[in-house]
């Protein structure tokens, strides 16, 4: 009898345990759906968006995501957890100046702004305004993050921008935006160019060196 | 031990993989399903080697030929190696050593191929004009590069770092957190090279996506920057360069974002990225040349030595010959009359530095060149660790705020305020240098030290001894050894003696152009070429942030003046009025601590705080005393004031107060104040600098020259125009009333200067400024642009 019970309160004390774990990892869990966005400009000057297709993956020399990579599927890299060991708040990784507490979310944590569903299109738009027509945007989410500073917190995603020219010309880079406003507030890991032969010189002036000016700058 | 050789570990670790390669060599690979094949041909099918061989292009064609003018038609198929081990894995996937990802890197034709490239018989002999060659030849190539800088992490982390318990004071960058077992923590994705992408003269390294992509030359499509093995190495040595200045940002801190040198316009980070991709063929191949066959064939290749024979007369080995800084820093040997502003020729001043230095190593320490290559390497391993870590640890005895400022401010100190040059790079080198080989008592010089004469000495033949001290413990200099401690953090410096050819200029002699009728400035305000700037801006990923009314810049008129509601782009015509050469000058107009806090009135720099401008007068607006007295990294003023006028006097006022004056709603400021917030965003709200243009470069000032006068070609006369990385932009509000005037005080400083550096307060010595001088006026020249705002 005294083993029956013993028997059963180890099996009540590991399972909970083992509850208590996956309950601890769900929460833990960095909550990202990438999906490629194409935004461009159509024939009435609206910015038009829809998910990015096979073709512009490969104009872009994008390699394609998982799913559109049939033949690979069955031999895809094991997942690497890049957030394993990062403390995660809200399924969003924490940065900044952060502790330990700030995964419960019961601790308090004012924040600056609140994310706003659309800050994708927000960001697409802003950034397809003012280029020539036939050029594209495409953008896909990486990294949900809340970077805490002096105290307080800032919902921000971390993206990679790929733009793609008419004549082929393509740049990239990551970027880190404001979920609310979709606004850039960083960018870095821009394409490395070699380019040899490179035309110099870009600002054309009125007049060339050394200058005439009547722009009515004085200097001190 | 005398000379630090690894040789017998090296050489068991060397047998051990042969044999593991032999044993896995008798495996055939079995070929999968939904992979391209493709039946190998005659000169290097699968006849002519064996299981997971291939034949490749062990150099490049120029130097395989021996032909210096070997033609683009030429069959390269002559030149191919003897089989070699490709891999045993039946994919082009390479290298183990990275933590994650079952491989480092792949290969693979473009980036729509399902995979990377499989082999169809467990054999990789292809035809050398096929697509799947060029795979097979980048993946030798990549995989050589791979192995030998993964061989030297071992050996930086095993051998050459110094034991920091054994050797009192003595700190590494190297960041232990990144071993994992037999991995390294550097990277979280794989490298995807791809062989066939349609650019012409260009290769490029997109690291958003970790790609490699390799073009051709010309317009004959025909030679392929792949066949160039000296091209991959450059190429991925960029990648290289990402992994060596992250290390800390990946293995240690927390840090999403990542640390680059230099962005798509000339700066000196840029320049030495360059040089150290060029390098990396080096640390390969041991050859001081770069590019022979794939950038030869259109007269761009680049030489790492002043031995070669591609350079123009006057330049040698010899000391007082070296390819110095700054003259050289124009120099294209290919066209050597024309200068030219390109990070890739300037950065040849690096390049020919860290071959020389490989070379006196290997001579003075009696050591092989192999051997001095990857002591160099682990040398860059250190310095760029350090020299990258937004954490602002820097090293593993560091501290937060070490380097970079502050793990908040670091990117804002990396690119614009206290950004990698020649002289923060050279001094990080010389310093570890110094801790490591050295060390007399470490003994790694063939049983003595490389001490500092021979580490001054070839720094100044390269007119790189622009450093006072060493700058061992950087912001954390003058603090105690450890708490409580009375031993204070000290440096150590430099011998003047050994400064003979370095050139240490004061700042005052930056000025703007004092030539009679010459201009100080100019403005570039027409309305397309400003509007397709700032589209080009957010395509090359500069993080612009413009008010919405301004896109497209639809009130610019193009009259070079500065009028309401325009975007504007400011040239400085900046002149050099010392009789030596300037370096890496650089015009900052990014916010800055030269307001007080609460009223947001210009301090006065006057002499007594150590500087410059005694601008302006308490009874035209400027104030004294208070947050003026003390530089603070985290208050910031834009640069720009404005002149007010009321009760018969002028006074110069923040823009804040400005708008408080003209009573104007802040809804029509520049910057928008959300909803909700407690602070007006109106600090800016009539003239504001465009992040991501609030810098410019040039790349040096000739003696009693302004830019102009330095990239003429002498044979026109002329300079080619300025490029978008010599120009501060603004955003002009279009509620200015006309008339208005702006003062913007602008900072300016150049590498080769001695007080933009070296803090000569006496309590100081010397030592090199905090970064958190770099917030205020003391390091730079102080350059006023009056602008009146005309219609
Ligand atoms: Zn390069």
């Amino acid at each position: 009898m005294k083993k029956t019970i013993l028997f059963i309160l180890s099996i009540t004390v590991a399972c909970g345990i083992t509850f208590y774990i996956k309950k601890n990892q769900s929460e833990k869990f960095v909550d990202i759906k990438p999906q490629w966005k194409t935004y461009s400009i159509n024939k009435e000057e609206k910015v038009v968006s829809y998910n990015t297709t096979q073709e512009e993956f490969q104009q872009a020399r994008i390699p394609a995501p998982p799913d559109l990579q049939d033949a690979k599927k069955d031999r895809a890299p094991a997942a690497i957890n890049k957030f394993a060991g990062r403390l995660i708040r809200e399924k969003r990784v924490l940065t900044g100046d952060v502790n330990k507490d700030l995964e419960d979310e019961d601790t308090e944590l004012q924040m600056h702004n609140a994310i706003n569903p659309e800050w994708k299109d927000n960001l697409g738009k802003n950034l397809i305004i003012g280029q020539d027509e036939n050029t594209k945007v495409l953008i896909v989410e990486q990294t949900p993050v809340i970077e805490v500073r002096d105290g307080k917190g800032r919902y921000m995603e971390e993206v990679i921008i790929t733009f793609l020219k008419k004549n082929g010309n393509r740049s990239s880079y990551r970027a880190m935006v404001d979920s609310s406003s979709g606004q850039i507030l960083d960018t870095w890991d821009r394409t490395i160019n070699e380019q040899l032969m490179k035309k110099r010189g870009g600002i054309i002036l009125p007049s060339n060196m050394p200058f005439n000016n009547d722009s009515g700058i004085i200097t001190r | 031990m005398g000379k630090f050789f690894w040789g017998s570990k090296f050489i068991r670790q060397t047998f051990t993989l042969s044999l593991v390669s032999m044993i896995l060599a008798s495996c055939v690979p079995g070929v999968g399903k939904n992979v391209r094949t493709r039946v190998a041909a005659s000169t290097n099918g699968s006849s002519v080697v064996g299981i997971n061989q291939g034949r490749v292009l062990l150099d490049n064609p120029i130097i395989l030929s021996k032909n210096p003018n070997l033609s683009a038609s030429e069959d390269l198929a002559k030149y191919l190696s003897p089989a070699v081990l490709i891999t045993t894995n039946s994919f082009l996937e390479g290298n183990e050593n990275c933590l994650g990802p079952l491989h480092c890197f792949q290969v693979s034709e473009v980036s729509s191929a399902p995979s990377a490239l499989q082999t169809p018989d467990g054999k990789w002999g292809f035809q050398v004009q096929t697509e799947e060659f060029l795979q097979v030849n980048t993946f030798y190539h990549l995989k050589k590069l791979f192995d030998q800088y993964f061989e030297n992490l071992n050996l930086s982390f095993n051998m050459f770092k110094p034991d920091s318990s054994a050797v009192e004071g003595k700190d590494s960058a190297l960041p232990s957190a990144i071993i994992v077992g037999d991995k390294y923590k550097l990277s979280n994705s794989i490298l995807n090279a791809f062989t066939n992408c349609d650019e012409e003269n260009n290769a490029y390294y997109e690291q958003s996506t970790e790609s490699l992509c390799f073009g051709f030359s010309g317009t004959n499509k025909k030679v392929r920057w792949a066949h160039d093995s000296t091209i991959i190495y450059h190429e991925a040595g960029h990648y290289f360069q990402k992994v060596q200045l992250n290390m800390r940002n990946y293995g240690v801190s927390d840090e999403l974002k990542k640390a680059q040198l230099g962005n798509h316009m000339y700066t000196e980070a840029g320049s030495l990225g360059e040089g150290l991709a060029d390098f990396y063929s080096y640390y390969v191949n041991g050859r001081s040349h770069w590019g022979e066959w794939a950038a030869g064939l259109v007269k761009s290749s680049r030489p790492m030595s002043e031995s070669d024979t591609l350079h123009a007369p006057g330049i040698s080995t010899s000391e007082d010959q070296r390819l110095s800084y700054p003259d050289y820093l124009t120099y294209n040997p290919n066209a050597a009359s024309i200068p030219v502003e390109d990070i890739h020729m300037s950065g040849m001043i690096i390049s020919h530095y860290l071959v020389a230095l490989t070379q006196d190593i290997e001579t003075k320490c009696s050591m092989t060149n192999k051997d001095a290559r990857e002591f160099v390497m682990y040398i860059l391993n250190e310095t760029f660790a350090e020299l990258g870590d937004l954490s602002s640890v820097g090293t593993e005895k560091g501290s937060a705020g070490k380097v970079n400022m502050s793990s908040a401010l670091a990117t804002t100190w990396l690119y614009k305020n206290n950004p990698i040059n020649y002289r923060s790079f050279t001094q990080t080198i010389a310093k570890n240098l110094l801790n490591t080989i050295g060390n007399p008592v470490l003994g790694r010089c063939n049983g003595s030290d490389y001490n500092q004469d021979y580490i001054e000495t070839l720094l100044d033949s390269y007119g790189l001894l622009l450093f006072k001290s060493y700058n061992e413990h950087r912001n954390l200099t003058g603090e105690p050894v450890s708490t409580g401690s009375p031993i204070k953090r000290s440096n150590t410096f430099t011998k003047a003696i050994n400064r003979k050819k370095s050139v240490l200029i004061a700042k005052t002699n930056i000025m703007l152009d004092p030539t009679s009728g010459a201009s100080s400035a100019f403005v570039i305000d027409g309305k397309k070429q400003i509007a397709d700037r700032l589209a080009t801006m957010k395509y090359e990923g500069f993080p612009l942030s413009i008010s919405p009314e301004h896109e497209g810049a639809p009130y610019n008129n193009g009259n070079s003046k500065v009028s309401p509601g325009e975007v504007v782009a400011i040239a400085l015509n900046l002149y050099n009025n010392s009789n030596s050469t300037m370096g890496g000058i650089e015009v900052l107009a990014n916010d800055w601590d030269h307001a007080d806090v609460s009223t947001g009135a210009p301090c006065i720099m006057s002499s007594a705080s150590n500087a410059t401008d005694s601008w302006p007068q308490a009874a035209e607006g400027g104030v004294s005393g208070g947050t003026c007295d003390a530089i603070s990294e985290t208050t910031s003023a834009p640069v720009c004031f404005v002149q007010l006028n009321e009760n018969n006097s002028t006074r110069w006022v923040s823009q804040r107060e400005f708008r408080e004056k003209m009573a104007l709603d802040t809804n029509f400021c520049l910057t928008k104040t959300p909803a909700g917030a407690t602070t007006n965003n109106d600090k800016d709200c009539f003239m504001k600098a465009i992040n991501g243009a609030d810098k410019a470069t040039f790349s040096k000032l000739n003696p009693k020259s302004n830019w102009g006068m330095t990239m003429a070609n002498p044979e026109t006369g002329k300079a080619y125009s300025y490029d978008w990385g010599n120009v501060v932009m603004f955003e002009v509000s279009k509620h200015i009333p006309p008339g208005t005037v702006f003062d913007c005080r602008l900072r300016v400083r150049f590498t080769n200067c001695d007080d933009c550096f070296h803090d000569s307060d006496p309590t100081r010595m010397n030592n090199d400024y905090h970064d958190r001088d770099y917030n205020g006026h003391k390091p730079f020249k102080l350059i006023h642009l009056t602008i009146p705002v005309t219609d």
